[in-house]
């Protein structure tokens, strides 16, 4: 994008009316603004520091109206204390039940992958940054539902109960089978997208069934009335994040730029407007460097890219 | 860990606003560290930028219903952690003594002595370190709010109480000041090494 001369602000989001942060016009501007990020003298505080912290904020909220210095205890107080830890007690002992009926989430942390077994002997290997749920006492014993934010490969033992993964508004259903979902709801639309390896499933968005036989795909989003009808895919394509592959098949941008940040667990800034949604193809057969896949996509796209303190950071 | 972007942080206030303690809690997590930061470029003591940080949150908590869903509650808090940090200096230095650069000086002499943690990496990066803290106050602040904690200009501009648009001079200031340091400092290198 273009700027005028006489305005050195930028939009950082074109929708919103404030939201103008600074962007370096010059390019020796740019140099010096992303070494200053390099070079930030900070404290790293660790997150035991911040619950404390947030501990001692959450005491002195609850029993004090005024913010004290060292949050002496009045007379009057002591009882409040007694009741305190009656409370706490209490609390403690509903928490722990409930515990038993709530569901179990696991997130997986960026940079890597997991694999998780479940007392079926049903297996889930999940993507960097996907969360998946489900309820600790009755899954593999009466049902067998999950609940997932992200992209993971099942292999589902033949079962009484029908494995149900339920997605961003979408449900697959399998009786024994292998098959990768994809369901980001940071996507455009919260796309999902299911693609069999062996077996079948039944895959439900929106109103109609679609039935998905081994090496096809659908996929369905906000946006789509039904989900698609069934595609044939390269075999090779169907969960290759697994072997840390990349492929990315006409999707847009901001897409391709999120799934980096996950898997290599970075930060990229995108301070091109309107180039979230410019679409792209892209195939690494090997795990390669996140700097070396953003050379390709901003020489392919006439884009720039500079690292900073966390990550990378695009423009034009 | 990721900043929240401003729709998050205006969804938390809203729900704050509303006495949601999750919502407090979320906006806590999130921007403590980089609140504490913020406040020990001040008093350059570590316990003390906790403490500031930890009483703007009761604070924000206590006068919740004031909470305007339109304006930037960051802003807000990075405004009251600044006060708070400058009423916390002049209590513990000399009136007499300036508040700019000696500040760190003047701690020191007073057995303050900067938290460890805060030390330095490599030339490079206490070099620029060292030539941000030589940048004129005001340059320095709106410079630091912008690149570093991720601040927009009218954020910048409630904070510092001055226009979007000196903000964006002081900063652009601040990196031709920057530039030229930086230049000399190459040019020292290669004459170092040439001898």
């Amino acid at each position: 994008m273009k700027n005028k001369k006489d305005n050195p602000l930028r939009p950082y989001r074109p929708e919103s009316e404030n939201g103008v942060r600074f962007i370096p016009e010059k390019e020796d501007h740019q140099e010096i603004w992303n070494l200053a990020g390099m070079y930030r003298e900070r404290a790293q505080i660790e997150t035991t520091e911040i619950e404390d912290a947030l501990g001692r904020v959450h005491s002195r909220l609850d029993f004090t109206d005024t913010p004290g210095k060292n949050g002496k205890a009045a007379p009057g107080e002591k009882t409040w204390l007694y009741a305190r830890y009656l409370v706490a007690a209490l609390a403690l002992i509903v928490f722990g039940g409930y515990l038993l009926f709530v569901p179990v989430t696991i997130t997986v942390p960026h940079g890597e992958i997991a694999t998780i077994e479940f007392r079926d002997g049903s297996t889930a290997e999940l993507n960097s940054g996907t969360s998946l749920s489900y309820n600790r006492i009755f899954f593999g014993r009466t049902e067998r539902n999950l609940t997932m934010n992200g992209e993971a490969f099942f292999r589902v033992v033949p079962g009484s109960e029908t494995f149900r993964v339920h997605a961003n508004n979408t449900t697959t259903e399998v009786t024994g089978t292998e098959f990768n979902i994809r369901s980001w709801n940071s996507d455009p639309g919260s796309e999902t997208t299911v693609t069999v390896s062996n077996g079948g499933v039944i895959f439900l968005a929106s109103s109609e069934p679609v039935a998905l036989t081994a090496g096809n795909q659908s996929r369905w989003n906000l946006e789509l009335d039904a989900p698609t009808e069934p595609a044939a895919i390269e075999h090779d394509d169907i969960a290759g994040w697994r072997e840390r592959r990349l492929i990315f098949r006409d999707q847009p941008l901001i897409t391709i730029l999120r799934e980096l940040e996950r898997a290599y667990d970075i930060r990229i800034e995108l301070d091109v407007p309107g180039a979230e949604t410019e679409t792209l193809t892209a195939y690494y057969a090997r795990p390669v460097t996140a700097a070396s896949v953003l050379e390709d996509i901003t020489l392919v796209k006439d884009l720039r890219y500079a690292q900073t303190a966390d990550g990378y950071r695009i423009f034009k | 860990m990721k900043e929240p972007d401003s729709e998050q942080i205006m969804y938390w206030a809203a729900r704050i606003r509303k006495s949601d303690p999750q919502a407090f809690d979320c906006l806590f997590r999130a921007l403590y560290p980089a609140l504490v930061n913020f406040a020990f470029r001040y008093t350059r003591h570590k316990p003390a930028a906790c403490d500031i940080v930890q009483d703007s949150f009761v604070t924000l908590w206590q006068k919740r219903d004031g909470i305007e869903p339109e304006k930037s509650l960051k802003a807000y808090l990075y405004r009251i952690v600044k006060n708070r940090s400058i009423n916390w200096l002049q209590m513990h230095i000399n009136r007499s003594e300036p508040l700019t650069d000696e500040s760190e000086n003047a701690l020191k002499a007073n057995g303050h002595a900067p938290d460890s943690q805060f030390e330095q990496k490599s030339a490079l990066a206490e070099s620029f370190n060292e030539w941000i803290k030589e940048l004129p106050e005001r340059q320095q602040e709106a410079f630091e709010l912008s690149r570093f904690e991720g601040l927009d200009h009218n954020e910048i501009a409630g904070v510092m109480e001055v226009s979007p648009k000196t903000v964006n001079n002081h900063i652009v200031a601040a990196l031709n000041t920057l530039r030229e340091r930086y230049n000399n400092y190459q040019q020292n290198l290669k004459r170092a090494e040439e001898s």
